[in-house]
């Protein structure tokens, strides 16, 4: 890789990094959200390092418009019910940390020990290319995905609806 | 009717009346209709001991396989008839029936339900003790003597609400079973050795074969079981409180059946006791000592039917004392006769006790006067135990002196016996027949109903004359006896009538009837309960300690073995339970472990 | 080390931060918002293999996963929700019912 790409992906990682670790450490809801938003828009960045435009669209797209919106709104109403302010004191830390250096550890060795050729050298897929596989090769999938999500969507309206007069 | 037959009815007549009394509440609820069955089989049962008795078939042993073991057959069931037990089937069915007819008018005052109970009892008990006749084998004596046990304890134990009758039916239950224990070891171990239990194997065994070094063991411990049946010193301490028992359990049991089982054990086992001659001299002796002891005891009780029980335990012990010298033919007619007329003494005693309601011979006085035949038929009695001719007692006694004639100590022992056992005797009678009433009751009294006296009747009748069927009972055993009438005889008699003459002196009419004429000293020695008080301390101090012992091992030891498994299994759920915290962070933690542990196995598993 | 391999470590260093988050947070919408961060670790992996083997199924499946992801955070969001109503707090520590 070039220094540029060097400096670039550095950058996008460090990002990354910060905000992730941002979202899981910070005491305020609010602010947690917002560092997730800060790290999922990083994300995007990542995904267009690896060639993936349409992914990195829709990744801001759905989760910095989408998710962080529903989230806020979680916050602000399950705030309202609880009345106080959001507590956030955490316990087990010490397991916690020891628990997600294990799995880092583990994945690491992993990726270090496998045997990784360098990038295919076929370009990147197109939007076409996708959407040829979207309506051919996944196409199964793709259909139940819709009907998924009107089932979630009739889940979530009546599980959070309010029952009582 | 064959002759195997009549052998199976004796037993299985009184063996249906038990089982139909006991069975049908109906039945036993009806009192006099319980008697009536009972007396009924009791009567047949007697008609085909006799039966068998006169119309002699040869020996005849019947037996069907019980145990199997090892392919073959362990245990046999079975009846055995032959000269020896064919009399004894007589005279013990002839003394029940007049015992059970005579309980109908004693016990007339009992609840209808209780007199169900009690000829239940009666019943059950003519069949253990015809079945124990009728053995074939060392088991099933076993069994029968077991079921005769069973019998005196229920029977003694009649009047349940007494305290100090269920005492006593404990303990003879406890001192016949610890005597017992020896005699099952002692079957064991001739089982080991000679391979069978039927007597007539046992015999031929022993004729032929070499013996082992310790056989002497065999007849040992056969002996514990008939020093504790017959009440033989130390074992003798259950009889005396055995009469806690209504008079005439008393009669059938202490005095002619139950008690007899061991020395009829003796006479079957006879063979056993000849292996060992040392054996057969301490058999002698503890029977010779016995019959000394008790007729000393004799001597100073002032309740009538402990004179008799002691006396009981006296007469057993020349017998035993006979059979010890080897003489068979001396302690097995003694046997005979005695049952007569104990019985007879016994269901007499139970008349006067009946009209006076005590037992004390203190409270009576002067009975003669209103009861006749009871005064009659108890000095019957009397005599015949006293030995006086031509009673029976005179014949039976003189053959169990003429036995011990080549033992002198033992001699001197048996002599002392027939002086002191007229004495005492005597005593009771003349205390309770003669003289003037000491109580109010005894003032009143009046001579009790034929369904009494006709029992007595029947059984004076062979208490005076079965002396005479010596020579025909010699020949049912095969062996040759006859009698003699020598120097010794004539000093037997003589020792009877000073006894009879002392009792006279010191009891008569003319000392108005002083219960206790001898030393004070004597007498108190002779009462002391140290005997008594020997077993207390054994049983308390160390059975009883024992016994705990054994217990808190069962508890914590054998016990806890299985708790400490409960215990564990317990803790290690309540362990495990506290991986269940309910909180679903620590479940995802394992979730994440278990994915680290596969990754890692992935990666670096082989 | 190729930029694929990079990717991977990073994605990697996501997904254990979420985990850290998933263990430690309490509030119910912590909790989700850490599992968000190991589902885009996830799609990194996916989308950096893609690149590596060529080909659209790399993004076809980051695509899957993320319409996933995000169906199942709006059904959570629901479901802390009404456990905020049931139970007052949106605390996890108080949902111990399942307790042995």
């Amino acid at each position: 890789m070039s220094g540029l790409e060097v400096l670039g992906l550095s950058l996008l990682a460090g990002v990354i990094l910060l905000g992730a670790l941002g979202t899981v450490i910070s005491k305020d809801l609010v602010r947690a959200v917002l560092w997730l938003a800060l790290t999922l828009v990083a994300t995007a960045g990542i995904y267009l390092k690896l060639l993936a435009g349409f992914l990195a669209g829709t990744q801001v797209l759905l989760y910095a418009g989408g998710v962080i919106t529903l989230a806020i709104f979680a916050v602000m109403l399950s705030q309202r019910v609880e009345g106080a302010g959001v507590r956030q004191e955490s316990r087990g830390l010490v397991v916690g940390a020891l628990a997600a250096i294990a799995v880092g550890g583990v994945l690491v060795a992993g990726i270090l020990a496998a045997p990784l050729a360098a990038a295919a050298a076929v370009p990147p897929p197109s939007v076409t290319d996708l959407a040829a596989s979207f309506m051919g090769e996944f196409l199964l999938p793709f259909e139940v995905l819709s009907v998924l999500l009107v089932a979630v969507m009739v889940a979530a309206i009546t599980i959070a609806r309010r029952t009582d007069p | 009717m064959s002759p195997l037959t009549l052998c199976l009815l004796v037993p299985a007549l009184p063996a249906l009346a038990a089982l139909l009394i006991g069975l049908v509440p109906a039945l036993r609820r009806r009192g006099d209709l319980a008697a009536g069955v009972s007396i009924t089989a009791a009567a047949l049962s007697l008609g085909a001991a006799l039966w068998l008795l006169l119309d002699p078939a040869p020996p005849l042993q019947a037996v069907a396989r019980w145990l199997p073991f090892a392919g073959s057959t362990l245990a046999e069931l079975g009846v055995r008839l032959d000269g020896t037990n064919a009399p004894m089937l007589v005279v013990v069915g002839l003394v029940a029936l007049c015992v059970q007819i005579y309980s109908v008018g004693y016990l007339s005052d009992e609840p209808p339900a209780s007199r169900g109970r009690y000829f239940t009892w009666q019943s059950l008990f003519l069949l253990a003790m015809q079945g124990f006749v009728l053995s074939p084998n060392l088991l099933q004596l076993f069994v029968f003597y077991e079921l005769i046990g069973l019998c005196s304890y229920l029977l003694i134990g009649f009047w349940h609400e007494r305290p100090s009758a269920g005492r006593a039916a404990v303990k003879a239950f406890w001192v016949t079973k610890f005597g017992d224990v020896g005699f099952l070891i002692g079957i064991i171990v001739a089982w080991s050795w000679f391979g069978t239990f039927d007597l007539r194997e046992l015999d031929a065994a022993v004729r032929t074969g070499p013996l082992p070094d310790l056989a002497w063991i065999v007849p040992a411990l056969i002996f514990c079981g008939v020093a504790s049946k017959s009440a033989q010193v130390p074992l003798h301490v259950w009889l005396p409180d055995a009469m806690e028992g209504p008079t005439p359990v008393s009669a059938l049991l202490h005095a002619a059946t139950m008690v007899a089982a061991g020395v009829f054990l003796l006479v079957r086992t006879t063979f056993l006791f000849e292996m060992s001659p040392a054996v057969q001299t301490v058999v002698m002796y503890v029977g010779a000592g016995t019959a000394l002891f008790a007729a000393l005891q004799g001597l100073a009780q002032n309740d009538i039917k402990r004179v008799l029980a002691y006396s009981t335990c006296s007469q057993l012990g020349l017998m035993v004392a006979a059979l010890g010298a080897g003489a068979v033919l001396s302690g097995y007619f003694h046997l005979l006769t005695h049952a007569f007329f104990k019985a007879l003494l016994f269901l007499a005693a139970g008349s006067a006790i009946h009209a006076i309601h005590t037992n004390d011979l203190r409270a009576m006085g002067g009975l003669a006067r209103a009861m006749r035949w009871t005064a009659l038929l108890f000095g019957l009695g009397a005599l015949a135990l006293a030995g006086i001719p031509p009673l029976s007692g005179f014949f039976s006694k003189e053959l169990v002196l003429a036995a011990l004639v080549d033992h002198p100590v033992a001699l001197a022992l048996a002599l002392a016996t027939t002086l002191l056992t007229p004495y005492y005797m005597g005593r009771a009678f003349l205390l309770a027949f003669v003289g003037t009433p000491r109580s109010e009751a005894a003032r009143h009294a009046h001579e009790s109903g034929w369904s009494l006296l006709g029992p007595m009747l029947a059984l004076a009748i062979p208490a005076a004359a079965a002396g005479f069927l010596l020579p025909d009972f010699a020949r049912s055993l095969g062996v040759e006896g006859g009698f003699h009438f020598d120097a010794l005889g004539a000093v037997a008699v003589g020792l009877a009538l000073v006894g009879l003459g002392a009792a006279w002196f010191l009891h008569g009419p003319r000392r108005a009837g002083r219960a206790d004429a001898l030393p004070a000293g004597f007498l108190a020695l002779v009462r002391s309960s140290a005997i008594d008080d020997f077993y207390e301390i054994l049983w308390r101090r160390v059975l009883l300690v024992f016994s705990r012992m054994v217990g808190w091992f069962d508890r914590y030891v054998v016990d806890g073995m299985i708790n400490v498994v409960g215990a564990a299994t317990l803790a290690l759920g309540g362990g495990l339970r506290r991986v269940q915290t309910g909180l679903a962070r620590d479940y995802v933690l394992a979730l994440f472990l278990g994915l680290v542990a596969l990754a890692a196995w992935g990666v670096w598993g082989t | 080390m190729s930029d694929v391999q990079a990717c991977l470590l990073l994605a990697a260093a996501m997904f254990s931060i979420g985990v850290y988050g998933v263990l430690t947070r309490r509030n119910a919408i912590g909790i989700l918002l850490a599992v968000e961060l190991m589902a885009n670790a996830v799609n990194i992996n996916l989308v950096a293999f893609g690149r590596l083997h060529g080909g659209p199924t790399g993004q076809i499946f980051a695509l899957f996963a993320i319409a996933l992801t995000v169906a199942e955070v709006a059904l959570g969001l629901a479901l802390v929700l009404l456990l905020a109503r049931t139970q007052r707090t949106a605390d996890v520590d108080e949902a111990r019912l399942l307790r042995g």
